[in-house]
């Protein structure tokens, strides 16, 4: 397992707010190898973002992680101090955020905001910088002069792209994308996915969060799913679509209206629970058909079920 | 520049109703009230009806109404025609009058301006980035606390302190006597300096200070609220989180924080203008500054409401002007408003 | 009877969280004192404030809680009794600005068309320009009494109320009671009383703030010689004629009546914020 390029172990992100403490990231483990995509899916509040905010260490507050490690590069991001934090973002980890329009200074040129990473992170000079940004906006099949627009005037997918470009600036080893496509339209959904896995093809990791699992699938090489702060499950993209284990990826994966099969399309009843109080045992026990009278005491275990298979599941843990 | 032309055109045109219903609105409230303004000049004196008429006459009263409005108006517009006094001098042109003491209230105007914006930044910024501290707590009340400061007060006290007791600064007028500055533009402080004579810069500079800390002072804390405010918006929102997460310096981040906080605020400063000029009244009146808003006060014990009008109607123009010049600041430091 | 009243109320302002709870209790206190103060007048000023009951210059005593001024007269008193003009003008303002500026506010903003855009563009002038200048020049016309300058502030707070009235109307209107209402076939009066039913927290913030800035005004119009006349005592009347004697080191003269002008503004503001905390009504500039 050592040669995973990010490890996340026993992470517990929680929330203090005024009304009681947000368990938002409840004991998450997980890892990821060098040159692999990675998709988290799950529903809003499942702790996906959160999780991913943890990684970069950038949790809002109130919010704090607890306890936990995330192993990158040899080092331990939650242990590393503020200054030594900083040149790992944006150099080695790179992150794309959902709205990009307000990720990115209203103030500023996009050329401005794309050279200041090369510069801050390479101390190279200002022309140089530009120059470097001029050719990533040519990666990402803006033109050249674009480099002298302001944010506002351009269209959402080239923003979008503009914000991938500036995350891929210094060629990190891991890029985070937390919902990157939801604010756009289908057509620029599929050119900024493309564009992503021309990404991991130069060698990156990409950690895709995601509440689409068709999205999440479509170009995966393992999908791991959370559910009210944990993650419930996770296995090779073909496997997980193909033969979903837990009840809770079962029903997201069913609920995908398929163009082609007249299949009625199911949805899961009930909602996710607070995670201020979440339920005992087995957190989505209250909305599993196939409750057992254990999921409502005792929380399941992350176990292996095959080769590259995790399932918290009781209906597969040996009991 | 084509562009920026035609919007300062626009935007000057849009001030044009603006400062023709306030005029409207003026003259209507002067003209229309009860009470007969030559009687109330005149007061218990006995005065023949003939000089009574000579006075009304003079004042533009004989005419019918509509007569008065566009006459006044154009008087203004055309020949820079304020009317003329009534009362002691009677019969001197407002203008003249007008134009001998803008330059004083431009001066007080600036500097309080100078100093509110100075102290608003100051604590707004250091509240917003304190937020939740016990220097914030203090910052909130100072902002209410300014709120109900009242002008003479505030003065009064500090030409106590400051003025008497510690003698560090002079407690009224804009010169000492036997001090002479060279007039350029009036403004005291730059004439001075135009004419090199550093001793009557520091004479005039320690006789500016004491009005416009108070004038400053009193209008800061709505700054400070509005800059605290929207620093701490701006620093939750979404670019500012991006830029950390690309590794961007923690000084770095907070200046573009400030700068994009800053820019409602450049809005709000037109509004201020309206109560700098207004806060001058009572300025120059408590520390003898011989500007407008004093005019206005000496013109009030004499009932000459023919200058008070003149000077309100300056009022009026002023304001709108300034509002244009924020405008167009506005339209320099946004990217997104185009023109 | 006023047991009955009390637990209401208590239970009300029990329910505000600090630091609101903080403002609005020493807001009320403030306020609350000031007005028995002017009620009970007769009963709390020890003298008669217009006339020479010591010596003059007499610095805070016992007997002379705020010393005497430059005639002689129990500044003590003096406040007290000032008391009543500074309440009543400021009342008197409030309420005609309130009755013309609500209804008008109203009709623009639930009628809208032509009337709403001429009122609105006259509202914006008279709103943007100094305040002060205007009362000013309003109460300069009239002449100098207590009821003149009530209507200057008056005139100069009617777009106060106007705009925030128009704005709630505005965003009341949209929602489907009202709809309903004009759908069962109300009369207008019927929907203008439910709308105000709505918008009475907005009205309240802005009536303690608007308050708050009125006395201020209001002590302006007097410092400048347009409200009351001497010898009728008036805070900011006082103010004035104390300040020659503050530059020679009489500070109790002016300074006592400027605190307590300061003061009374301070608890209408106070009440004012934490309201408008407590409702979470952010006034926009």
């Amino acid at each position: 397992m050592s040669d995973a390029l990010l490890e996340v172990i026993n992470l517990k992100v929680y929330f203090y707010t005024l009304s009681g403490v947000v368990r938002a990231v409840d004991n998450v483990s997980l890892n990821v190898l060098t040159g692999e995509w990675i998709s988290i899916v799950g529903e809003s509040g499942s702790g996906k973002s959160t999780l991913a905010y943890a990684i970069a260490k950038i949790v809002p507050p109130p919010g704090r992680i607890v306890e936990g490690k995330v192993k990158f590069m040899n080092k331990d991001l939650v242990e590393l101090s503020e200054e030594a934090l900083r040149s790992i973002r944006g150099r080695h980890i790179g992150f794309v955020f959902q709205d990009p329009l307000t990720s990115l200074d209203p103030l500023r040129t996009v050329g401005d905001q794309l050279a200041e990473v090369i510069q801050v992170h390479l101390g190279v000079s200002k022309d140089e910088a530009l120059r470097e940004a001029g050719e990533l906006l040519e990666l990402v099949n803006i033109p050249r002069d674009r480099l002298n627009y302001y944010p506002h005037q351009l269209s959402g997918g080239q923003r979008q792209r503009v914000v991938i470009a500036i995350s891929i600036a210094l060629r990190p080893e891991l890029l985070i994308a937390d919902e990157p496509t939801t604010a756009l339209d289908v057509i620029v959904q599929d050119q900024i996915m493309d564009l992503l896995k021309e990404v991991q093809k130069k060698g990156a990791s990409i950690m895709l969060i995601t509440h689409d699992v068709a999205l999440a699938a479509e170009r995966a090489d393992r999908i791991a799913v959370m559910y009210a702060g944990e993650i419930v499950e996770y296995g090779s993209a073909r496997s997980i679509i193909n033969a979903p284990l837990h009840p809770y990826t079962a029903g997201l994966v069913d609920s995908v209206p398929d163009l082609w099969s007249t299949k009625i399309v199911k949805s899961i009843p009930g909602f996710p629970p607070d995670l201020r109080n979440p339920p005992l045992g087995c957190r989505f026990h209250p909305r599993c058909k196939q409750a057992l009278s254990i999921c409502t005491n005792e929380s399941p275990s992350m176990t292996a079920v095959e080769h590259n298979r995790c399932v918290a599941c009781w209906l597969y843990l040996k009991r | 520049m084509a562009g920026l032309s035609r919007y300062i055109v626009i935007r000057a045109s849009l001030i044009v109703p603006t400062i023709l219903i306030l005029y409207t609105f003026v003259f209507i409230l002067l003209r229309v009230l009860p009470g007969d303004p030559i009687l109330a000049v005149v007061g218990t004196r006995y005065i023949p009806p003939a000089q009574l008429e000579e006075m009304r006459r003079m004042a533009g009263l004989d005419k019918p109404i509509l007569v008065q409005y566009f006459d006044y108006l154009l008087g203004v517009i055309l020949r820079g025609d304020f009317g003329k006094t009534l009362a002691s001098p009677v019969g001197k042109p407002v203008s003249e009058y007008l134009w001998e003491r803008l330059p004083a209230t431009i001066e007080l105007t600036i500097a309080s301006f100078i100093v509110a914006s100075l102290i608003g930044f100051i604590t707004g910024v250091g509240g917003a980035l304190r937020r939740g501290s016990r220097l914030d707590t203090l910052i909130r009340i100072y902002s209410i606390l300014t709120y109900t400061l009242f002008i003479p007060v505030l003065g009064m006290g500090l030409q106590y302190l400051l003025g008497l007791k510690l003698k560090l600064f002079y407690i009224s007028g804009r010169l000492s006597p036997g001090i002479h500055v060279p007039k350029v533009t009036g403004l005291l402080l730059l004439d001075s300096l135009l004419a090199g004579d550093l001793s009557a810069f520091t004479d005039a500079l320690r006789h500016i200070v004491l009005p416009s800390l108070t004038l400053g002072i009193v209008l800061s804390g709505a700054y400070t609220r509005l800059i605290r405010n929207n620093l701490i918006e701006v620093l939750n929102s979404d670019f500012i989180r991006a830029y950390r997460a690309r590794g961007i310096p923690d000084h770095r981040v907070t200046m573009y924080a400030i700068k994009n906080a800053f820019i409602p605020v450049v809005t709000y400063m037109g509004l201020q203008i309206a109560m700098l000029l207004g806060g001058a009244i009572l300025t120059e009146t408590t520390f003898s500054w011989p500007g407008l808003g004093r005019f206005i006060y000496e013109r009030i014990e004499y009932r000459d409401y023919s200058s008070i009008q003149g000077a309100v109607i300056l009022f009026a123009f002023i304001v709108g002007l300034m509002n244009l010049v924020v405008d167009i600041m506005y339209a320099l430091i946004d990217p997104r408003v185009k023109y | 009877m006023a047991l009955f009243l009390s637990t209401p109320i208590l239970g009300f302002i029990r329910s505000f969280p600090q630091p609101a709870k903080s403002m609005l209790i020493l807001g009320l206190a403030i306020v609350l004192s000031t007005m028995s103060m002017a009620i009970l007048a007769p009963y709390v000023a020890p003298y008669d404030p217009t006339s020479r009951v010591y010596i003059e210059f007499q610095p805070p005593t016992w007997s002379y809680l705020m010393g005497t001024n430059h005639v002689g007269m129990d500044v003590f008193s003096r406040i007290v009794w000032g008391s009543r003009v500074v309440l009543f003008v400021v009342a008197a303002s409030a309420a005609i600005s309130m009755a013309f500026g609500v209804p008008l506010g109203l009709i623009s903003g639930y009628y809208g068309g032509l009337v709403d855009r001429v009122l609105s563009i006259i509202m914006d002038s008279i709103y943007a320009f100094p305040s002060l200048i205007l009362a000013i020049a309003v109460a300069a016309v009239l002449g100098p009494s207590p009821l003149n300058a009530a209507i200057s502030i008056a005139i100069v707070y009617v777009p106060t109320y106007y705009r925030m009235v128009r704005g709630e109307t505005l965003k009341v209107k949209q929602m489907p009671f009202i709809e309903a209402l004009i759908v069962l076939g109300c009369s207008d009066a019927t929907v203008f009383k439910s709308i105000l039913r709505n918008i009475t927290q907005t009205i309240l913030v802005v009536f303690s703030l608007s308050v708050a800035d009125a006395i201020l005004t209001e002590a302006a119009l007097s410092f400048l010689g347009l409200s009351v006349t001497w010898p009728t005592p008036d805070w900011g009347l006082d103010l004035r004629s104390g300040q020659p004697h503050l530059l020679n080191g009489y500070w109790w003269i002016s300074m006592c009546p400027g605190l307590m002008i300061i003061a009374l503004s301070l608890g209408f503001a106070l009440i004012g914020e934490a309201l408008s905390d407590y409702f979470s009504i952010t006034t926009k500039v």
